[in-house]
């Protein structure tokens, strides 16, 4: 029976690694996006030792409306450069799931900007700059007037942004003050588009995986909208931040620590749609008529789910270890350091992975319980597996307990976390990961045999 | 002769979503011997997938009991199923893995491992002929190579009996001949027994030891063709192809009453020009038509003459007929003799013809 089970199982893994494609989605894109996410938001750990820098800026943004709302990028972004106290009027970008958010103001942040750097505003470009020429500032940014409308992302052809052009004009007298306000600049300006980009990725790869999708988000881009509005709203960029715990005698890096909670958060998202690919390929084997042929074969229904559920599992279990082992990788090339970031208690991290592996089955098997087609359930799985990864964190965006508890992304990260700061209290997390497991796959699979008809 | 096949009672009636039902197979019985080729004849939606369906443990019948070689399907399934090999009418296969890939998936499916699969994936690729491609995915295969590895997989664990639904369904010429002497072969060679659905009669004619007619879900007859076509009786008709030659009235009522056995004469003229042009493949065309009337076309002629006689012992009358339109001035250009076929069973018993 073993062998049977192991044979179906073998079959459909090897059909997934052989596909050059499907590589590509599981492996490359979620790298790609954790290490731009930690670059972005923990890259300049040197700047820190500088200190009040003092800066001019001039806001010529004209806004954008958006959902009936007046916005302007470019106030939001000086607000950031400033203490938080004088945050409190800016125009919020309208995303539904912030409201929730509980924000923790009293964490310390490893880069206050505004510690960073003293601002003035003016008015005047030229005078900015004339200021800056005098000695009385060591940079003038000016956004230009155009920058709201840059950070607008067309749902519907998800579409790259132009390239925001905010300048940044330098003192010759203080040139390492200067191109750290330049650095500053970038990584806000990369902030804002990392949460955009971060969410464009998903959709596109989502498109390519089923072009059903698309249509799906234009009829549905009511409801999607205001998830990206979230994805690209600066504040919650940085509060992620802000809310990063800082375990207390953690020897680790910022671009480590993000680049693990990221990076592991973008791998539970993208193994969500392998799980999927692999659980509702029983219904495209039911098309194609090779399951009808493993009925007529002297296999018992057991075995064939059975064998394919365990493939699904191990698709899952080899593409997050993968990810681990090469996100770990990404981050020593990156540092010029041999580092392992995930810490060094293995068997810890094989229980998270395994428990991860298999929640995340659960949900797949859930979706095939509810849905009939796989035109069906690719765009439903999609838009959980999105929700599911903003909940836990994957695109740099986190919204605090209760909301995250959904999530077993939040979960897993959280888990994968602990034990990289060496502590071993993840028992919650795996019971939490393991109930869930559990529970999806019951309800799961009593939906899908109720009406399991060959 | 021992029986591979016991079919008693099968019934299916299939639930719509809408609430109605159709009863898709109204308490079929057959009888498969071992080693013959037995043929499941009958038009589309008679009920032959369904059938078949129920006797492979693929669906649940409503009632009734399928055994194959003593085993129940339905209190038995697996040590049934191991006897049987099924080839879909629809191609079955994994596209991205190659055609040794598919054959060792599906062989483990049937049990097999180790050094008894790699010998026997080995013998099915020398039977199906794709010994130089089976390294090679079976997306990149053309219609007629995926079809014989469709068949191979069915074949892997040397099951005794063979099932294939329509097979020859949509392929060309070519390809149905190799499948037609693929049946043969496994009877032959490997002494198995097949279970063939079709709706085409040449095919369940040039193939089968007995046949059953299926008709609305019920097997309306069952046994050898010579069995089936002694129900029509024993007339033979005698076709003469007298090309432009026109044959009058006198001479048909001469051959009816002068002849022994003829029961009847008559006279049509086919309109060649029409014929041909027709929409259907010239393929399809010539298979339809009597070698007769093909050459006739081939000749160029642009109208044929066509008498047919039935007759109690056609070959006998046969040189008496030809004689009478030879002294009436009638030039013969060739002949044949149909003797009954299951055209004829199958009109006879429902009143329609199998091809409509
Ligand atoms: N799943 C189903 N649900 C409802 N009705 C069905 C189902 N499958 C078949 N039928 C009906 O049962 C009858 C017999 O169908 P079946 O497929 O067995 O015929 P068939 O002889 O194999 O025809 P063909 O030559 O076209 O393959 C048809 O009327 C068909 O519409
Ligand atoms: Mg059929």
């Amino acid at each position: 029976m073993m062998k049977k089970i192991l044979a179906i199982a073998w079959k459909d893994n090897y059909q997934i690694f052989t596909d050059r494609s499907l590589l590509l989605l599981m492996f490359i894109t979620p790298l790609v996006i954790s290490t731009i996410v930690a670059l972005v938001f923990g890259g300049d750990g040197g700047a820190a030792s500088l200190s009040n820098i003092p800066v001019v800026v001039v806001n010529q943004d004209v806004g954008i409306v958006e959902q009936e709302q007046r916005i302007n990028y470019g106030q939001q972004f000086i607000s950031l450069l400033m203490p938080p106290q004088n945050s409190d009027d800016m125009a919020a970008v309208a995303c539904p799931l912030l409201e929730d958010a509980t924000q923790n103001q009293d964490t310390t942040s490893p880069i206050a900007l505004y510690e960073l750097i003293d601002l003035t505003q003016l008015d005047d470009p030229q005078a900015a700059r004339d200021a800056v020429d005098n000695g009385d500032y060591a940079a003038a940014i000016i956004i230009p007037s155009e920058f709201s409308q840059a950070f607008r992302v067309d749902p519907i052809t998800i579409s790259a942004q132009p390239t925001i052009q905010v300048e940044v004009y330098g003192s010759q007298g203080v040139p390492i003050s200067a191109s750290v306000v330049r650095a500053v600049v970038d990584s806000i300006i990369n902030t804002n588009k990392t949460g955009s980009i971060a969410i464009n990725t998903a959709l596109t790869t989502l498109i390519q995986l089923n072009p059903a999708v698309l249509s799906q988000l234009q009829t549905a881009d009511d409801t999607l909208q205001p998830i990206y509005a979230c994805g690209f709203s600066p504040d919650l960029g940085i509060v992620t931040i802000n809310q990063q715990p800082i375990i207390s005698g953690d020897a680790r890096s910022l671009f480590e620590v993000i680049l693990l909670s990221v990076g592991a958060s973008q791998a539970v998202f993208f193994a969500l749609f392998s799980a999927q690919f692999g659980v509702l390929n029983i219904i495209e084997e039911r098309r194609a008529g090779t399951l009808q042929r493993l009925f007529v074969s002297p296999t018992t229904r057991f075995e064939i789910l059975t064998g394919k559920l365990f493939g699904t599992f191990g698709t899952v279990v080899f593409q997050l270890s993968i990810m681990l082992l090469a996100l770990t990788l990404v981050s020593s090339l990156l540092t010029g350091t041999l580092t392992n970031i995930w810490g060094t208690n293995i068997i810890g991290i094989i229980t998270v992975v395994l428990a991860l592996s298999f929640a995340a089955t659960g949900i797949a098997m859930l979706l095939a319980g509810f849905t009939t087609t796989p035109e069906q359930a690719g765009p439903i799985g999609g838009v959980i597996n999105i929700v599911l990864a903003m909940l836990g964190g994957a695109f740099g965006v986190t919204f605090g307990p209760p909301l995250s508890y959904l999530s077993l992304i939040y979960w897993g990260t959280n888990a994968l976390d602990k034990l990289s700061a060496g502590s071993t209290d993840i028992l919650l997390n795996l019971i939490i990961l393991l109930g869930q497991g559990v529970l999806f796959f019951g309800i799961g699979l009593i939906l899908f045999n109720r009406r399991a008809e060959v | 002769m021992e029986n591979i096949v016991e079919a008693r009672g099968l019934v299916k009636i299939y639930k719509r979503r809408d609430g109605t039902t159709v009863e898709a197979v109204k308490g079929v019985n057959l009888d498969i011997r071992k080693g013959e080729i037995f043929s499941l004849l009958g038009p589309n939606g008679a009920g032959k997938t369904t059938t078949i369906s129920m006797i492979s443990g693929l669906i649940p019948p409503t009632s009734g009991d399928a055994k194959i070689g003593g085993y129940s399907i339905i209190n038995s399934p697996i040590q049934a199923k191991k006897l049987l090999g099924v080839i879909p009418q629809e191609i079955a296969l994994y596209p991205k893995l190659t055609a040794r890939q598919n054959l060792e998936f599906f062989g483990r499916m049937y049990g097999l491992g180790g050094s008894v699969l790699r010998k026997q994936v080995d013998e099915v690729l020398e039977f199906i002929d794709l010994k130089d491609r089976q390294n090679d995915r079976v997306e990149t295969f053309s219609g007629g190579m995926k079809r014989r590895v469709n068949i191979g997989v069915g074949l892997l664990h040397k099951p005794q009996l063979v099932y294939m639904d329509e097979p020859t369904v949509g392929i060309d010429p070519q390809s149905r001949r190799r499948i037609l002497d693929t049946v043969f072969r496994l009877r032959d060679e490997y002494n198995m027994s097949v279970l063939y659905t079709t709706h085409l009669m040449e095919e369940a004619q040039e193939l089968s030891d007995r046949v059953a007619i299926i008709d609305h879900g019920t097997i309306i007859a069952q046994g050898t063709q010579g069995e089936l076509t002694q129900q029509v009786g024993e007339e033979d008709r005698l076709l003469f192809h007298v090309g432009e030659a026109v044959v009058d009235e006198a001479l048909l009522k001469r051959i009816e009453q002068n002849v022994e056995g003829v029961t009847s004469a008559t006279y049509t003229v086919l309109n060649l020009k029409e014929l041909t042009a027709s929409d259907a493949p010239q393929t399809d065309l010539i298979d339809k038509l009597s070698t007769g009337t093909v050459a006739a076309i081939r000749a160029g002629h642009t109208t044929e003459g066509l008498v047919t006689v039935v007759a109690r012992r056609g070959r006998k009358a046969l040189p008496h007929i030809i004689n009478l339109m030879d002294s009436n001035g009638v030039q013969i250009q060739s002949v044949e003799v149909r003797e009954p076929d299951l055209e004829a069973v199958f009109l006879k018993l429902t009143g329609r013809a199998l091809r409509d």
